[in-house]
């Protein structure tokens, strides 16, 4: 067996390929790819007609649509009532009723129907809320220089609460501003 | 400041509380300032308490405040700049300030202007950097120059009294946060239920098993079919390996089957565990509840003249620890009045016969499932004959059936309100308010209390009380097609009313029970929710009893009873009318639990408002074309004194407690004016009118800054930011305010 440090000192002491220098060069000389893609994420949902979305960070969960249990003399449409997420109840509210987007009214999960309705869990401050969505893509990934303005002529409703758009498989999803939507729900649940 | 509306308070109850809000901050702010002299954030908060009470206490002309005020601030903003460090000295001097400021607030016109002068010049020496007596002092001296409420705590140490020995230190506690332990519990609940789902599983692969079966005798049929027949020997193969197949499945399925049994038993089991666990975390011994009454009796019985010792007996009990916090104000009174009704001065004992040192006991104990707490004495006793002439003396009864009442139903009268049979009235008790209040805190967590005496030998009351507050056995029910529990101990009974059994006496609805009337309403008319089911010739009915009226409901269906843990609905939603509380069902499914006191005042207002009708919440309409003005300022006085003005002029007004809600509230509503404040916490105003007027949707609102500091700098900043007007509060004038107002949005419309 050869010493093993001679084989270092011949591997190191090789002649480079012919084109390896340019190749490194023309690497070197490429404009620098600025920032890495998809540092920012959020989980884009549908609500009636309506493609939106929130940062991960507050989406805490996402289930089933449970049996909700209204709530006597807090039936105002956008407190939908008590929900059963893993033992804790939770409040339900409406995204569509503050949005002013139109949504099919939340019934009781019909049986053998697949659904593609979903819970989405929210937690801000350490506040819980959870609203049902109609339809669920999960988490997209993109980068903050994707972000959109906000158009002037979005209907009044969904631009208040929408912080930027956010282009995803050509549709323009609203980035909602969840430090308002929480602000505004929990000053309609008392 | 919750539950209370601002506007029924007077200005100087407004700054009293914003007074109690600002001192806790300063108090927090000293407190860390004293370890970190120059944290800039503590800094910051102290600054801006200072100067937010200064400003409120300049609208309530309370002179002594605002100098106190003043003075802390600069010394605050000098720290800020470096130019002062606070150190123990000084934080006992601006903690005395902050006394100075509680007490200002408490009582305004106490006259604080001499003592409001020391503490200046203290002040202004300790930013001198002269010394001052109590610089080094050790901390512990803190305690006692800070005011009463201070030192009363530091006073009262807990002291280990020689009749209750310390608990033997094996059971190690740890500190865990309620919330934690709630949402534990809400898991382990979570698997109760998710453990239920196995079984109905286990039963529907049950029905597999029985197609199988079919599936076999199929085959046999086709085998026999085939018999005899000229069928090739191939097919008579395929079909006999597709017996054996079958059978092979069949005897699969049986195994797995065993052992989804097996598994469901012993998860079954285990989630069962977890979750008793769970509840008993809810437990602390009962020592901790009353660990402070030996002291209590031992103070009372000295004050009295008695010789008073207290024993506990049965200190490791487990008890709920919602429970013990309820029970410590009835036990309290029972034990000041065992002290003082009870208990014979020691000449009188001697004279008894009795040893001169007095017992009061203190016993807790689990039996057949409910919790027993007594507390009894060996005094005098009560003297049942007296309590009964009484009786009659106060027309609570008339002679006759006074007479003929038991000794157990004479001493119930006792709980009555203003029943005392103490002829003197004494501090410590016998004001014959207490005894009422201890049954209603008892009824309320849902015991029962009796008393047994002796003449002579002594007294003893004994409370009976559920082992938890966190289990309540609840009657079910299907309102509007969704669940409702009721808590038994209100439901007299249930009953199928046939219709024709229901008559109307005076447009209301009644059926006979017992060969009384008892009035008739439907829940879904009170609760209101989904369409109710139609009812067939019987109506299902829960008699509701509160001791005083009965009613009928009628419900969609009974479902029948259960036990429910309690869950507290969320905070957020505040007090709902007629709810108490929430709970889940075996299912997983939510159901509310009804406070039946407060549906027994719905109904009351329902039946007395004439014909019950569909009472039904009406979102408040459009506020027709009133003005809508938003104030924002994080000074509690300043902001209600604002909106008093405003709305006693007509305008509707909302509030917001500093920059960032005022944001969210521009965003939000529709408002015709903005009033802002300059320093505030979170987002200051100058950023706040920056931020509208860079929004295209809200540039047109006019916007108002209001300041205290009369600085030319801030109207600069104001208007640069695009402020449309800029007023100083330190010129505050009602008129000032409502001109400018009315200059930038017009009159309210009357």
């Amino acid at each position: 067996m050869t010493d093993p440090r001679v084989t270092d000192h011949r591997l190191a002491d090789r002649a480079l390929p012919a084109d390896y220098l340019d190749e490194w060069a023309t690497h070197i000389a490429k404009p620098k790819q600025l920032a890495a893609r998809g540092t920012a994420s959020a989980v884009v949902f549908r609500v009636g007609t309506e493609w939106l979305a929130v940062p991960t960070g507050v989406c805490h969960e996402v289930s089933a649509r449970k049996p909700v249990h209204t709530i006597p003399h807090r039936r105002n449409g956008i407190v939908l009532g008590l929900v059963n997420v893993r033992g804790d109840l939770v409040i339900c509210v409406s995204l569509s009723a503050v949005l002013g987007v139109v949504d099919a009214p939340y019934d009781r999960p019909e049986r053998r129907r697949i659904s593609r309705e979903r819970l989405l869990l929210l937690e801000y401050n350490g506040q819980r809320l959870t609203w049902p969505v109609t339809d669920l893509h999960g988490v997209h990934r993109y980068h903050p220089d994707d972000l959109q303005e906000v158009p002037a002529t979005v209907a009044k409703g969904t631009a208040v609460y929408t912080r930027a758009v956010l282009p995803w498989q050509n549709k323009a999803v609203g980035l909602l501003d969840e430090q308002l939507l929480f602000y505004t729900f929990s000053r309609h649940l008392a | 400041m919750s539950g209370v509306d601002p506007s029924e308070l007077s200005m100087a109850e407004l700054f009293r509380i914003e007074a109690e809000g600002q001192t806790a901050v300063l108090i927090d702010g000293l407190l860390a300032l004293e370890r970190q002299p120059s944290d800039a954030a503590q800094l910051e908060a102290c600054m801006r308490a200072a100067h937010s009470l200064k400003g409120a206490a300049r609208i309530v002309d309370v002179p002594a405040a605002v100098t106190a005020a003043h003075a802390m601030e600069d010394c605050f903003v000098a720290a800020q700049r470096g130019a002062v460090t606070l150190h123990r000295g000084s934080i006992d001097v601006l903690l005395q300030g902050v006394d100075l400021l509680l007490r200002s607030a408490k009582a305004p016109d106490a006259g604080l202007g001499a003592e409001v002068d020391a503490f200046v010049a203290r002040l202004a020496a300790v930013l001198a950097g002269e010394p001052i007596a109590g610089d080094d002092a050790p901390a512990g001296v803190l305690a006692v120059e800070v005011a009463g409420g201070v030192t009363e705590q530091a006073a009262a140490p807990v002291p280990a009294s020689p009749a209750t020995p310390a608990p033997a230190a094996t059971d190690r506690t740890l500190r865990v946060t309620a919330d934690n332990l709630d949402r534990l519990l809400a898991l382990a609940g979570e698997s109760l239920v998710e453990a239920r789902w196995l079984a109905p599983f286990a039963a529907s692969l049950a029905r597999l098993k029985q197609l199988h079966h079919e599936l076999n005798r199929g085959l046999d049929r086709l085998r026999e079919s085939t018999h005899g027949s000229a069928t090739d020997a191939v097919t008579l193969a395929t079909v006999a390996e597709a017996q054996q197949t079958v059978q092979r499945c069949r005897q699969a399925l049986a195994e797995r089957l065993t052992e989804l049994d097996a598994f469901d038993r012993r998860f079954s089991n285990l989630s069962g565990r977890l979750y008793d666990r769970a509840l008993a975390c809810r437990q602390r011994p009962f020592a901790d509840g009353v660990a402070g009454f030996p002291r209590v009796v031992r103070d009372l019985g000295r004050s009295l003249g008695r010789d008073v010792q207290c024993e506990i007996i049965g200190e490791q009990t487990q008890v709920d620890r919602d429970l013990l916090e309820r029970l410590e104000a009835p036990l309290n009174h029972l034990v000041r009045n065992a002290v003082d009704h009870g208990i014979e001065p020691p000449d009188e004992r001697v004279r008894a016969g009795k040893p001169p040192a007095a017992m009061v006991r203190l016993e807790a104990l689990h039996s057949a499932g409910m919790l027993l707490i007594i507390v009894s004495d060996d005094g005098r006793g009560i003297d049942v004959e007296r309590v009964r002439r009484l009786l009659v003396e106060r027309w609570l009864a008339d002679a006759e059936s006074a007479a003929r009442m038991s000794e157990d139903e004479v001493l119930q009268f006792l709980f009555l309100p203003g029943f005392s049979t103490k002829e003197t009235v004494s501090e410590v008790s016998g004001r014959g308010v207490g005894l009422d209040v201890v049954h209603t805190i008892v009824k309320q967590v849902r015991g029962t209390i009796r008393v047994v005496t002796t003449v002579g030998q002594g007294t003893r009351f004994q409370l009976q009380l559920p082992l938890t507050l966190s289990v309540v056995r609840a009657l079910l029910v299907e309102i509007g097609g969704e669940p409702y529990a009721f808590p038994l101990a209100f439901v007299a009974r249930t009953v199928r009313v046939p219709r024709e059994q229901i008559e109307l006496l005076e447009g209301r609805q009644h059926f006979a029970l017992d060969g009384r009337h008892v009035g008739l309403v439907t829940a879904h008319q009170i609760l209101g929710g989904g369409d109710p089911k139609p009812h067939g010739e019987e109506l299902p009915v829960v008699v509701l009893n509160d001791g005083q009226a009965s009613y009928g409901l009628v419900v969609d269906r009974l479902l029948g009873e259960r036990s429910l843990v309690i869950r507290p609905l969320d905070p957020r939603l505040g007090k709902v009318k007629d709810i108490s509380a929430a709970a889940v069902m075996a299912d997983g499914s939510p159901v509310l639990i009804v406070d039946v006191d407060d549906l027994m005042r719905s109904i009351d207002q329902a039946v007395s408002a004439g014909r019950p009708s569909a009472v039904i919440e009406e979102v408040a309409a459009g506020s027709g074309e009133r003005k809508h003005i938003l104030v924002v300022d994080d000074s509690f006085t300043a902001r209600e004194l604002e909106r008093k003005l405003l709305e006693s002029r007509g305008y509707l007004v909302t509030v917001a407690v500093d920059g960032m809600d005022g944001w969210n509230a521009v965003r939000t509503g529709r408002f015709h004016l903005i009033v802002t404040d300059i320093d505030m916490p979170r987002m200051d105003g100058i950023e706040l009118v920056t931020l509208i007027k860079k929004d295209p949707r809200l540039q047109t609102l006019p916007v108002m800054i209001v300041s205290y500091k009369d600085r030319e700098e801030d109207r600069r900043r104001g208007f640069e930011a695009g402020a449309d007007y800029c007023l100083s509060k330190g010129s505050f004038h009602d008129e000032a305010l409502l001109g400018a107002v009315r200059d930038l949005i017009g009159e309210a419309p009357v």
